[in-house]
């Protein structure tokens, strides 16, 4: 009784030599500041968030309600050609080349992009030349011009971007991973030639009619131009907006269908000598209940770098790949959870095994106290940096917008990211992946007859 | 009453944090030179320090002036081997029992070299499989007296994040943000890191390493491609050496090779340490002499004596890839801080800076030749001697001859169009891009630690609109017919591969 005392004591002695050698004082931060955002709704129901700034600039963002989740098997790609038309065609007011002509006249720059959930225009300047540049935004929301060479222009570069998208083989493995998951609709929706050549320029005006309104829509300003000053420009600048409707989305995924692909290899051909595993399955959404404990689950199975699991058992144990990780994605009405490893071929049956075992451990198996709490203080101690910048700040609410979330959502995370527990973990990853995960694999041919004599294969022509 | 008192809380925290006080940014340039604080430890250290922001967070950098460009032939690869080793542990930091880990890691390295040695001579040598064993065995035996990943793990619970490294042609860094009052941890942590760091599980890390040039540069056409232009554009100078290694050399980099080049390059005389975020610059300073300054100063080594010789022919490489075309042209130029290389940002801008610069209106919009193009004055590195380049995608349809011939005609045209008016515009951009980048603690700790390592001068930024305003006209075109010529230019080309 004694000895095995004894080695107790020496074995747990030897675990924390390192820590006790260099001593860290590991005590939390308690006194975060959250810089405050001030908000303001336009006489016709245009939402506006502002965020002071001490650098002597105006950026103005607008957030339109209108993304690739909204698009169907049909129109896939229709927000791509949207905004590229858009950057190509400007506005009435400066048509074509003359938009950018005129920002660079103001040493600004515009950037116009479309997201899973929502178009964002956003023009950063000098502040003096804030009313100036909300006048230039409101006309290209107003009277965007959406001329016939632009959108031809849009669809080529289009086409072309969808052909460079094979060359790279994480894309390949992501892309067709999620087309499967999703059964080609929200997040599975996959645009190709054929859904860009049969989008007409009505399509993208009908779309720009219907989701530009103010309740669909919302500006977000950070600058040191004083928000009185700010309030009025916007008000004015923006009142021909109406006020319409906000919009949403909806995913469906066919369970009996996803648990068919759950058990299968999905292989795309692509004679390179590293391959690449993609693994997945849908996720809940951003108000779900089951979101800080899936997020806890993520640091450690994947998320959390170097300290997650699937570094530690891929890369740094076993030296098979450079890059493995997870991550998940909460969205308003749906989510994807992914893991992803780049190994050489001869060791993709060794890392996919990996990988398939971590995540089934996960759903079996309490993690130990070290990475459990390891996780929770990593979230919660970087939490500071989740409003570093008055930007990053501004994005965060802009988010909570859309997602309909109240603001105290920022402030409450570390706390509810500290009342996760162990068993939580077990259930709810229990629950993600009780339907199985979808696999896709990239690699060459020698590595397709490998695992044919392991795992159904079935190949994806691309 | 708890609704009031709610309501007065907000308000407080509204108005507390509204009031909070920063220091109006005029002029970027005055704000540089008023607040960057500029020091060398008494060991030879360079230190660069801002105070900024509101937020209680610093953005943290040790960048060492050495980079592929300072490697051998024979250990090409061997400053990104040693910055991937630097996370490993010191004989403090990484181990649960240095005095018995010792004797097992001088096995492994003594049994890997052998491997090493008997597999580059004969890779068929029936020696191998009873030596990987022993390996393996050796291996596994340490693996209990390793704390894998040990920095990661500290500075997570710490509350870091972006914790990572780079290694470049001109050198290599360390960054971290972590909140303001860690400072004395991070200096703690760094120093150590600094003092002995052990390089265990060399091997593993070594396959590793294998597998991201497979993931970087086997597996993607492009990056395969710039590879080997940029080999061919230097035909003697070091920045051919790709940074990650050859595919032939990586799986053979010896160990004490890596902790030769630790000892002889990593010294204070070539450090820089950058700390951005909201600090007392004075407390900053102190902390930093009384840890930093204990590291002993060491001669220089002396840099590379290899020039590049002049080029006197066009040269072309070709790659044969399953991938889309791809192209990339490149003519050599002098580095910053001279002249030419000011004026070779100015062309740059006005070649690819926006929809309205001249090759992308052209390419892009107006022939619709190519998907994407884009410039760079100062590649592969600034420390030396280095290229201008530009690169495009050829639309389908097109030829990248084609592509490559337009490229060369929009140039020359360049010459007859510009104006003074041109570049008044492109300086008005770069003002208000200066502005735009003071917006983050970790955007501007790498522009102030990229000039004081590669330019051995943060001041670089202070003086680059001034220097950019004086350009003109004439500088171009001069600069075109000096520097932009055929004799002067390699170009590569990725020809997609027929199934």
């Amino acid at each position: 009784m004694r000895n095995i005392l004894l080695i107790i004591i020496l074995f747990a002695s030897s675990i924390t030599y390192a820590e006790e050698i260099f001593k860290i004082n590991y005590t939390n931060e308690s006194n975060v500041q959250i810089p405050a955002i001030r908000k303001f709704k336009t006489n016709n129901q245009l939402q506006l968030l502002y965020i002071k700034d001490d650098l002597p600039q105006f950026t103005i963002i607008a957030h339109i309600g209108y993304g690739k989740l909204f698009e169907n098997k049909n129109n896939a790609g229709v927000s791509d050609i949207l905004v590229k038309t858009l950057k190509f065609g400007g506005s009435l007011l400066y048509p074509g080349d003359k938009l950018e002509k005129k920002l660079d006249e103001l040493g600004g720059k515009i950037s116009i992009s479309s997201g899973w959930e929502g178009l964002t225009i956003s023009i950063q300047v000098l502040q003096e030349h804030a009313e100036q540049v909300s006048e230039i935004l409101a006309k290209l929301i107003e009277e965007p011009n959406f001329d016939d060479s632009s959108f031809k222009l849009a669809k080529s570069l289009q086409i072309e971007k969808i052909k460079r998208s094979k060359d790279d083989p994480f894309l390949l493995a992501y892309e067709n991973g999620r087309e499967i998951m999703f059964q080609s609709q929200g997040y599975g929706i996959r645009e190709t030639t054929k859904t860009i050549n049969s989008i007409q320029k009505q399509d993208i005006q009908d779309i720009w009619k219907k989701y530009v309104c103010s309740k669909n829509m919302i500006i977000g300003v950070s600058s040191s131009v004083p928000f009185k000053k700010v309030k009025n420009i916007l008000n004015k600048k923006f009142k021909f907006l109406k006020q319409g409707a906000h919009y949403s989305y909806k995913v469906e995924v066919d369970l009996e269908k996803y648990k068919n692909n759950a058990n299968k290899v999905f292989f795309v051909s692509k004679n390179i000598p590293q391959a690449t595993i993609v693994m997945g399955s849908p996720a809940p959404s951003i108000t779900h209940e089951d979101r800080y404990v899936l997020t806890v689950m993520n640091e450690i199975l994947g998320g959390g770098g170097f300290n997650s699991k699937l570094m530690q058992e891929i890369r740094v144990k076993r030296g098979l790949a450079y890059t493995t990780g997870s991550l998940i994605r909460f969205r308003k009405n749906t989510g994807i959870f992914l893991m992803y490893a780049q190994v050489s071929t001869e060791k993709v049956t060794q890392t996919y095994k990996i990988m398939n075992k971590l995540v089934k451990d996960m759903s079996n198996k309490k993690v130990a106290d070290k990475e459990f709490n390891h996780s929770i203080s990593a979230l919660t101690n970087s939490f500071i940096f989740q409003f570093d910048t008055t930007l990053n700040v501004l994005s965060k609410y802009l988010s909570f917008w859309y997602y309909g979330l109240p603001d105290q959502v920022l402030k409450e995370f570390p706390q509810k990211i500290k009342n996760v527990n162990k068993n939580q973990i077990i259930q709810k990853t229990k629950k993600l992946v009780n339907n199985g995960l979808v696999t896709v694999i990239v690699g060459n041919a020698e590595l397709k007859k490998k695992l044919s004599k392991v795992y159904e294969v079935v190949e994806i022509k691309e | 009453m708890i609704k009031v008192k709610k309501i007065l809380l907000f308000f407080f925290i509204t108005v507390f944090c509204s009031n909070i006080s920063y220091a109006e940014i005029s002029n970027v340039e005055s704000y540089l030179k008023n607040n960057v604080v500029e020091k060398k430890l008494s060991n030879g250290i360079n230190v660069t320090i801002l105070n900024r922001g509101y937020s209680p967070t610093l953005a943290l950098i040790i960048s060492f002036k050495v980079g592929s460009a300072d490697e051998g032939f024979e250990s090409i690869g061997i400053a990104h081997m040693l910055e991937h080793m630097l996370f490993k542990g010191t004989d403090k930091i990484g181990t649960r029992n240095y005095e018995k880990e010792k004797k097992i890691l001088r096995e492994i390295e003594a049994v890997g070299e052998t491997i090493d040695k008997i597999e580059i001579k004969n890779p068929d040598n029936i020696l191998l499989k009873d030596l990987k064993k022993r390996l393996k065995k050796l291996q596994t035996e340490h693996k209990k007296y390793v704390v894998n990943t040990p920095y990661s793990q500290i500075y997570s619970k710490l509350g870091g994040i972006n914790f990572n490294a780079s290694t470049s042609r001109d050198r290599t860094s360390y960054y971290i943000e972590l909140p303001s009052s860690r400072l004395e941890d991070w200096v703690n942590i760094e120093t150590e890191r600094l003092r002995n760091p052990v390089f265990r599980q060399y091997y593993l890390e070594r396959q590793s390493v294998v597998q991201e040039r497979l993931m970087r540069y086997e597996s993607i056409g492009a990056s395969n491609l710039v590879e080997k232009f940029i080999a061919t554009a230097f035909i003697a100078h070091s920045y051919r050496h790709p940074i990650i290694g050859w595919q032939s050399n990586i799986k053979y980099l010896p160990l004490k090779e890596v902790k030769k080049f630790y000892y002889k390059n990593y010294i204070p005389s070539r450090m820089n340490i950058t700390v951005v975020g909201k600090q007392n610059e004075n407390h900053t300073l102190s902390i930093l002499e009384k840890y930093f300054g204990k590291i002993k100063s060491k001669i220089e080594p002396v840099e590379t004596i290899i020039k590049e010789p002049k080029q006197t022919g066009e040269r072309r490489v070709e790659v044969k890839f399953k991938a889309n075309p791809y192209l990339i042209i490149g003519w050599h130029k002098p580095t910053a801080p001279t002249k030419d290389d000011y004026v070779g940002d100015v062309v740059s801008y006005l070649l690819s800076w926006g929809r309205n610069s001249k090759l992308k209106k052209v390419l892009i919009e107006e022939k619709k030749m190519a998907v994407s193009v884009d410039t760079s004055n100062g590649f592969p590195g600034a420390r030396y001697d280095n290229l201008f380049v530009v690169d495009a995608e050829p639309k389908t349809g097109y030829k990248t001859e084609d592509v490559e011939k337009e490229i060369y005609k929009i140039i020359n045209s360049l010459k007859e169009t510009i104006t003074q008016k041109d570049i008044n515009l492109v300086v008005n951009k770069i003002r208000s891009e200066m502005v735009f980048s003071l917006d983050s603690n970790m955007g501007v700790a790498r522009k102030l630690n990229y000039y004081a390592t590669t330019l051995n001068n943060w001041k670089y930024s202070i003086d680059y609109i001034k220097n950019i305003k004086k350009v003109t006209p004439e500088d171009i075109r001069q600069f075109i017919d000096k520097y932009l010529v055929k004799d002067n230019r390699t170009v590569g080309i990725l020809v997609p591969e027929k199934k």
